[in-house]
């Protein structure tokens, strides 16, 4: 049954339990790590933690794994002629990129020098605040996120409607009377800008209180099994809330009150909503007028309301006006920071203000050099990396340090990618494993996992619906020769004469010798911050010391506050500014374009979150790997009838751009017809044996990054809704055997 | 709350193969696995993060919310499989 | 090189056991699990070939588990999916001990698992058994699951009592499969002829008969539970008082009593009846070409009863069936094997292995057979590490193609298998049914050749 904690050891040290969270998901679980002689003996979930209260998925408690896996890069790597890796020194790895870099920068300048983040960032405060402290210094545009493959059209938003790329409004939903929960699947991803614990559970709190939830999704997903469910049409988001947005003007139902009283700028709304016709909504969406009508009427009359939407409106061609119209949807039914609606949250760390400060947050301070897309955050989107690479002239991207990413995979059109990547200079991956993208890299630079670093969660604090406080030291030593990311990024930056770092001052600080850590520059955000403890002059208040000496989270709140609209809003005005142009020209572009599907492409393909699967990770752990683990491609019993697919049948999918052979299909009437759902992330090659033999084909090589396919305000990639065409190749393989 | 395995239960134990705090019992390994009539999830220790009922292959899995009615029994007939393994009781991390 | 070559090896029989077999043989990316954790036992690629006496594959899935069982025949998309593994190879057709000799078998393969469960059944022994209207649940099971062999069964329920001999869970099945409403039971893979024998049944009574008292019951709580959802079918216990359970008994035994008499007194109501009878022995069944009663004997007080029945059908055990060419235990009905290695006499039969229930006795559930088999293959893993696999001058997969297509005119591949599948499924639809199922061989190979 359960391994006893004693067995086999013969040291003395007895067990010790860590309160820790999880670095997974947005979740940002509380965890116990039950440590002995610094081997992680379990991960269980913390039942003491604000937010989670005892919950925890297969994924995080798994992470032990992570860290002792066998296929870990555990010394740097450095590429030979041959494509095979040999280990190498830290010294030698670091001088030899610094000698590289040095060379790159002599001829092309530092603008010539690109950095990449992937998700993995968001829980890793160190390699976050180096990454953009380097390209601050570095003053390249040529720093690009994992998010802007996702959620680009969000840190717009923020930036034009509250002030800050970073305040991002969160669903009251443990006290909302009507949750609408477009294109997100919490049963399954647990959540996503919305750090809610027990994130299905509390979904599950609004219908037993008598509320409601009604989960748009053209598939009927885990969530929706749950709930409501209105299918709609892949891409379809705009179009419905744009609908619900005009019966509910059009029918008086807004609560012009607190549009006049929280917002400048609303009569922007009338003339967005002037041109749009429900019945073009309606086809669309595929979602009757009617449905549309009542779903309005409901949504502005319940008491509260909030509506949330994830992935599947965020990641499509209009994922920025989508964003937009969430968020007059939830302002204009007076739902903005009030209980159970759509509030902004307290993090215990201003990581709002603090980007303020450093004026790091905005939009459209310049402009990318070969696509011409405005910058988002200080960055440039993934979908124009191929062509900043082979694209000649001053600003020619030469180099890249990709940072707990694999783009190789996870970007839209990824054969591009990989082809273009080849051509680069240097390519300097900081990973642990040989992945798609790091099997590519001229150096690996294994970092450590969350398991083994200082931290805190910088990101989904932000988020988070019961506000906490958590501050770990290092759970477990660093397994082999591993460093942390950001200190291998501020190696690398002494080698190239800069300070990671973008603070005024911090490069001439850097000249005598001073490189204030993240940890520092964390503290002291935190103690000059809203529950600091000013450096003793408020003694309850919070300091990294305190919180790394305090076992487990701090709760600040029961929920998240109300009524702080104006201290909150970074807008000159201090209410939110609804009218921008950018939005007046993504509504005649939305209102222009076809949703009608290409004869060639009938069918619209999204991507799919599985529960033992997170993007591109997690896919080397033999828990999560376990049990009939196989990508199948999800199809409604009349398109497979249609298209003669079989159950179980492997399949081609062909796109414009490219084409795969998922190993199965799977056919259900969960998906709406003509939309079909592939789990994206797989396809894995490289030295992660266990995701190498799980197969299954990658999800990008049928997206695109073509410029004019991205949302274009944001440059998010459209990478939902993609119009392919199958068939099976249950023949072919047939013959073949 | 607490996963609950219901009738259609065969043991085939992918659920144990995808558990992450070996809460499902009887284990392949265990001497009652072959008399076993069907496994159980152990209320105090499941963690209610669904991989089990992912995994089943005969949708014998249900969330306590989401138990069908006709099965409401099984939540006792689960929770009295582990009463006399006082071993996992003492297991016990997180409240419930 | 030996070692660069697939280790290749034959499974005979195509049911839970074998499919768990030849799952672990090629084992996903995940690994096996195995005394608490996850780990790798097979680390040589592997080719398996199925070889299944029938067109149609996966045993007691498609030929046991009852039709309104539609959950538990999930199973077969899990056997699918190892199907479609890398290194599965399905022929059907083809009966080892008949078509193929257990000895042509070591010759062509590295290694054989048998794994061809229980086709047999244990008898009651008694006179009038032979009756016409006497039979095994084995066969009346066979035979409403559309099994080829007893298609040709007649059974007549036009007579108001049928007495099922033995309390198990295939008791419960045919007892719930006699009473349920002939609608529910179009909704599921019945076969056609079990479906109008049914419809024609006049069946008011069932005897449910146990050897022992009811904390000895064979049957399991939800199998029992079934039986209460019956419409219109009062249940009742004679031969025994199921308040004096005795309080030391296991929970599971006390959870089914106490349920027994919950439903018995749910249930007390309904123009047709369930008894269960305990402490009861038949001793004869009785009748002039066709069984018109059985006389049981009341085993407390050795009190005879003579009861009037049309049916009767003997519950009480699966039994392996000896197979040409390799030892057998007659007295336990299984293929004698010492940690899954056949033995002959003591000694291990190098390079045979065996799991399921012909190893371990019709025993356990669709699941036990996964550990079974899990350990058949670490046996064969094992076995192969040592060297102890008669592996020289073993043949290629095309070899042993070309040889079993020299013994048997008509084999199947899995594609064939599909063909049926498919055309099962439509079949079905258009009845409004979810499977049609194929009852003859003949036919079934008749689809499968015909272009």
């Amino acid at each position: 049954m359960i391994t006893p904690i004693m067995n086999n050891t013969k040291s003395s040290s007895p067990p010790t339990d860590k309160k820790i969270f999880c670095g997974v998901c947005e979740s940002s679980c509380g965890l116990v790590a039950t440590i002995q002689n610094d081997e992680l003996i379990k991960l269980r979930p913390d039942p003491d933690h604000p937010n989670s209260k005892g919950f925890a998925c297969s994924k995080g408690l798994a992470f032990g794994a992570v860290r002792d896996d066998s296929d870990r890069v555990l010394r740097p790597l450095k590429r030979t002629d041959d494509g095979s890796f040999v280990a190498v020194s830290w010294e030698q790895a670091l001088d030899e990129i610094g000698e590289r870099l040095n060379a790159i920068i002599k001829v092309h300048g530092r603008e010539s020098i690109g950095l990449y983040q992937g998700n993995s960032v968001a829980w890793n405060f160190g390699a976050f605040l180096n990454l953009f402290g380097m390209a601050g210094a570095l003053k390249t545009k040529h720093l690009y996120s994992a998010a802007s493959i996702d959620i680009n059209g969000y840190w717009l938003v923020s930036q034009l409607l509250y002030g800050s790329n970073f305040l991002n409004p969160v669903p009251d939903i443990a006290r909302t009377d009507f949750m609408l929960c477009i294109g997100a699947n919490p049963a399954v991803s647990h959540g996503s800008m919305a750090n809610i614990g027990r994130f299905r559970d509390t979904m599950l709190g609004v219908t037993a209180r008598g509320g409601r939830v009604v989960v748009i999704d053209p598939r009927r997903s885990e969530t929706a099994e749950l709930f409501e469910h209105l299918p709609i049409r892949p891409n379809g988001d705009a179009w419905l809330l744009a609908a619900m947005l005009k019966v509910i003007f059009d029918e008086g139902l807004a609560d012009l009150a607190a549009l006049q009283r929280q917002t400048s700028g609303s009569g922007i709304i009338a003339d967005l909503l002037a041109p749009v016709s429900l019945a073009q909504a309606s086809d669309a969406a595929g979602i009757p007028v009617a449905e549309i009508q009542q779903l309005a009427r409901d949504f502005a009359a319940a008491p509260s309301a909030c509506a949330y939407g994830r992935c599947g409106m965020s990641i499509g061609p209009f994922a920025t006006l989508s964003k937009y119209l969430l968020d007059v949807l939830n302002i204009a039914t007076g739902n903005l920071d009030r209980e159970g609606g759509w509030c902004f949250a307290r993090p215990f760390i201003d990581l709002e203000a603090l980007m303020h400060q450093l004026k790091s947050t905005g939009y459209d301070r310049w402009r990318t050099r070969v696509d011409g897309f405005p910058e988002v955050a200080g960055t440039a989107p993934v979908v124009s990396i191929p062509r900043e690479i082979t694209t000649p002239g001053k600003g020619q991207l030469r180099a890249m340090m990709v940072i707990g990413a694999n783009p190789a995979t996870s970007s839209p059109a990824a054969g591009e990618l990989r082809d273009a990547f080849k051509q680069l200079d240097l390519l300097i991956s900081q990973d642990i494993y040989i992945t798609e993208t790091s099997r590519m890299a001229d150096y690996i630079l294994p970092p450590t996992t969350w398991l083994e670093r200082e931290g805190f969660p910088i990101f989904t604090q932000s988020h988070s619906g019961v506000p906490h406080a958590q501050w770990v030291g290092p759970t477990l030593k660093a397994r082999g020769d591993v460093r942390d990311d950001a200190w291998i990024m501020d190696e690398i930056s002494k080698r190239i004469g800069i300070v990671p770092a973008d603070f005024p001052g911090a490069q001439l600080l850097g000249k005598l010798g001073l490189r204030p850590s993240p940890a520092f520059l964390m503290d002291v955000g935190l103690r000059t911050g809203p529950e600091g403890d000013w450096f003793g002059l408020r003694p309850s208040g919070l300091s990294r010391k305190k919180l790394l000496g305090n076992d487990g989270a701090i709760k600040l709140a029961d929920g998240l506050p109300t009524g702080i609209l104006k201290k909150r809003m970074f807008t000159k005005d201090k209410k939110v500014n609804l009218d921008h142009g950018v939005f007046r020209t993504e509504m005649t572009r939305l209102l222009a374009s076809s949703f009608a599907q290409d004869e060639n492409y009938p069918l619209s393909l999204i991507s799919q979150r599985e529960l033992r699967s997170q993007n591109t990770w997690l896919h080397n752990i033999s828990k999560l790997v376990v049990a009939d683990r196989v990508q199948r491609l999800r199809i409604h019993p009349r398109d497979a009838a249609r298209y003669g697919i079989e159950e179980g049948d492997p399949v081609e999918i062909s796109s414009p751009y490219g084409q795969i052979r998922v190993p199965e299909a799977r056919i259900s009437d969960e998906m709406m017809p003509g939309s079909l759902a592939l789990p994206h992330g797989w396809g894995h090659e490289g030295g992660w044996q266990r995701a190498v033999a799980v197969g299954g084909a990658g999800y990008n090589q049928l997206t695109t990054n073509r410029a004019d396919s991205a949302d274009l305000p944001s440059g998010n990639a459209t990478v939902n809704g993609i119009s392919v065409r199958i068939r099976s190749l249950r023949d072919v393989v047939e013959m073949a055997s | 709350m607490s996963y609950v395995i219901t009738a259609p239960c065969v043991a085939d134990y992918s659920c144990v193969e995808v558990c992450p705090v070996d809460c499902i019992s009887p284990m392949p390994d265990d001497s009652g696995f072959d008399a076993a009539t069907q496994l159980y999830i152990n209320p105090v220790l499941c963690v209610d993060c669904d991989a089990c009922r992912e995994a089943c292959p005969v949708n014998a899995i249900f969330a306590e919310d989401q138990l069908p009615e006709k099965w409401l029994d099984y939540i006792g007939i689960n929770a009295a499989h582990f009463q006399s393994h006082t071993q996992t009781v003492a297991e016990v991390r997180h409240d419930k | 090189m030996i070692s660069e070559r697939p280790l290749r090896i034959a499974i005979v029989g195509s049911g839970p056991a074998g499919m768990y077999a030849a799952g672990h043989l090629l084992e996903g990316p995940g690994g096996t699990f195995i005394n608490g954790g996850l780990n790798q036992i097979v680390r040589r690629p592997v080719e398996v070939d199925v070889l299944e006496r029938l067109p149609t594959p996966w045993g007691l899935i498609r030929s046991g588990v009852a039709p309104d069982h539609p959950d538990k025949k999930r199973m077969a998309a899990i056997y699918d999916s190892i199907a479609r593994r890398q290194g599965f190879r399905f022929i059907g057709n083809v009966q080892v001990g008949r078509d193929v000799s257990p000895a042509d078998l070591s010759q062509w393969y590295d290694g054989v698992i048998y794994a061809v469960g229980a086709d047999d059944e244990r008898r009651l022994g008694i006179t009038g058994e032979d009756l016409r209207g006497s039979d095994s649940a084995r066969a009346f099971v066979s035979w409403y699951n559309g099994h080829p062999d007893f298609s040709d069964l007649q059974f007549d329920l036009r007579c108001e009592r049928a007495v099922l001999v033995g309390n198990g869970n295939v008791a419960m099945d045919v007892a719930r499969i006699l009473f349920s409403p002939i609608s529910a039971l179009h909704n599921t893979d019945i076969a056609s002829h079990a479906l109008d024998a049914l419809g024609k049944s006049q069946l008011k009574e069932i005897v449910i008969l146990g050897r022992r008292g009811p904390e000895h019951a064979a049957f399991n709580y939800p199998e029992l539970m079934e039986l209460g959802e019956l419409a219109d079918t009062a249940i009742s216990v004679e031969g025994a008082d199921l308040s004096l359970t005795p309080e030391n008994a296991d929970y599971e035994t006390q959870l089914k009593v106490a349920a027994l008499a919950k439903l018995c007194k749910e249930k007390s109501q309904g123009s047709r009846r369930i008894v269960f009878r305990f402490n009861a022995a038949p001793t004869a069944i009785v009748g002039g070409g066709q069984v018109a009663q059985i006389n049981v004997v009341d085993r407390r007080d050795q009190s005879e009863q003579v009861l009037n029945a049309g049916l009767v059908l003997a519950a009480i055990g699966y039994r392996g069936l000896a197979i040409d060419g390799l030892p057998f235990d007659d007295v336990r009905g299984v293929i004698p094997s010492c940690d899954s290695r056949i033995v002959d006499n003591g000694i291990a039969i190098a390079g045979a292995y065996v799991t399921g229930w012909i190893k371990r006795g019709p025993k356990g559930i669709i699941g036990s057979n996964k550990k079974c088999a899990r350990d058949a293959v670490t046996a064969v893993m094992v076995d192969v590490d040592s060297n102890l696999l008669p592996m020289e001058g073993t043949l290629s997969a095309a070899q042993v193609l070309e040889a079993i297509n020299a013994r048997v005119s008509v084999t199947l591949g899995f594609s064939g298998w599909q063909k049926i599948d498919r055309q099962e499924q439509s079949d079905g639809r258009a009845q409004g049914r979810p499977r049609l199922k194929m009852t003859a061989t003949g036919a079934m190979l008749g689809l499968v050749t015909a272009g």
